[in-house]
């Protein structure tokens, strides 16, 4: 594919207000997937938008390359996905949609959000080391991935700023889960129905730092100048 | 009734906390970086083509963070689907 794109000089003036047509119809998918809730609704516009940034990349007439709508709409669902989840988990642990959603992820994939669920003292998961986490990655983390990669996909100075910044915390996020879960292994993995192999499975589509922070730092810095 | 109406409240206030917090972060990353308003000089030809062409490694990355987001579509359009199926809804 060889995509001629506007000069990086000619990107940054703006009198849109996205950098693509249809950038309103991915935003739309990716936050209804991103609930994880109503993914099944959002999978349409997700799969239309991205379907139209393809084939305007594919006629030459795209003002973003490929690869950055693929990575940003990325970071973007994986930010969604762990916010809204999250926040299910400590503010909305007790309704029905909250217990039947992190219980049933509990069940299958880690014992923390099972086993003595809504037991402790903020509600939700019990763990305590998890629940640090939640904090964080809902307050801080993943609210900052997605304005961030929003941002980076209507190619904002920040936003690539931002990108780098958040990939790094979450390569942090990363390996403290990892560690927290493994330590915990007997009521976590040991406890869920698929342990260790379902984990990964899971999880192994959240590996968003290991190849968004090479690519974060390789791109072509003046095509983000809006 | 009143259970249902306690949950919408509920979810509701979470809604309203999730979009709060990310306007914040919106209001506050926007103003951390500036806007480069000097407009560079036009690069030569070859530098355009070299960066209008995405490099072998941008390939590579893009490939495999389209597996990853289709991997997350999939999973987000079927998870809630499967607990539901599964193990019903849950209190």
């Amino acid at each position: 594919m060889t995509a001629t794109l506007m000069r990086p000089e000619e990107a940054s003036v703006e009198p849109y207000r996205w950098v693509e047509q249809g950038d309103g119809l991915l935003l739309v998918g990716l936050i209804l997937c991103g609930t994880m809730l109503t993914g099944p609704f959002g999978a349409i516009p997700l799969g239309i938008a991205l379907a139209r940034c393809y084939r305007r990349a594919q006629a030459g007439t795209a003002a973003r390359p490929w690869s950055v709508t693929v990575v940003g709409a990325f970071c973007f669902i994986d930010g969604c996905i762990n916010f809204i989840p999250w926040s299910l988990d400590l503010l909305a642990s007790h309704t029905v949609v909250g217990h039947t959603f992190m219980t049933g992820y509990g069940r299958m994939f880690d014992g923390a959000y099972w086993l003595g669920y809504n037991t402790g003292a903020l509600g939700g998961t019990a763990n305590h080391t998890e629940k640090m986490w939640q904090l964080l990655a809902v307050a801080i983390l993943m609210p900052m991935r997605m304005v961030a990669a929003w941002a980076f996909l209507q190619m904002k100075r920040w936003g690539l700023h931002f990108m780098r910044v958040t990939g790094w915390l979450y390569l942090m996020l990363w390996v403290g889960c990892t560690m927290a879960m493994s330590l915990d292994y007997q009521e976590r993995l040991g406890s869920s129905v698929y342990h260790v192999p379902g984990w990964w499975i899971y999880n192994l589509f959240y590996l968003s730092p290991v190849f968004v922070i090479p690519f974060a730092y390789t791109v072509d810095e003046r095509y983000w100048r809006r | 009734m009143s259970g249902a109406l306690h949950d919408a409240v509920v979810l509701a206030g979470m809604a309203g906390f999730d979009a709060v917090v990310v306007a914040v972060w919106w209001f506050l990353c926007s103003r951390f970086v500036p806007r480069d308003d000097v407009v560079a000089a036009p690069p030569g030809d070859e530098a355009v083509a070299r960066s209008a062409a995405p490099s072998a490694l941008h390939r590579a990355l893009g490939a495999v963070c389209l597996v990853l987001l289709i991997g997350l579509i999939v999973e987000c359009s079927g998870s809630a689907v499967w607990y539901v199926l599964r193990y019903g809804f849950t209190r």
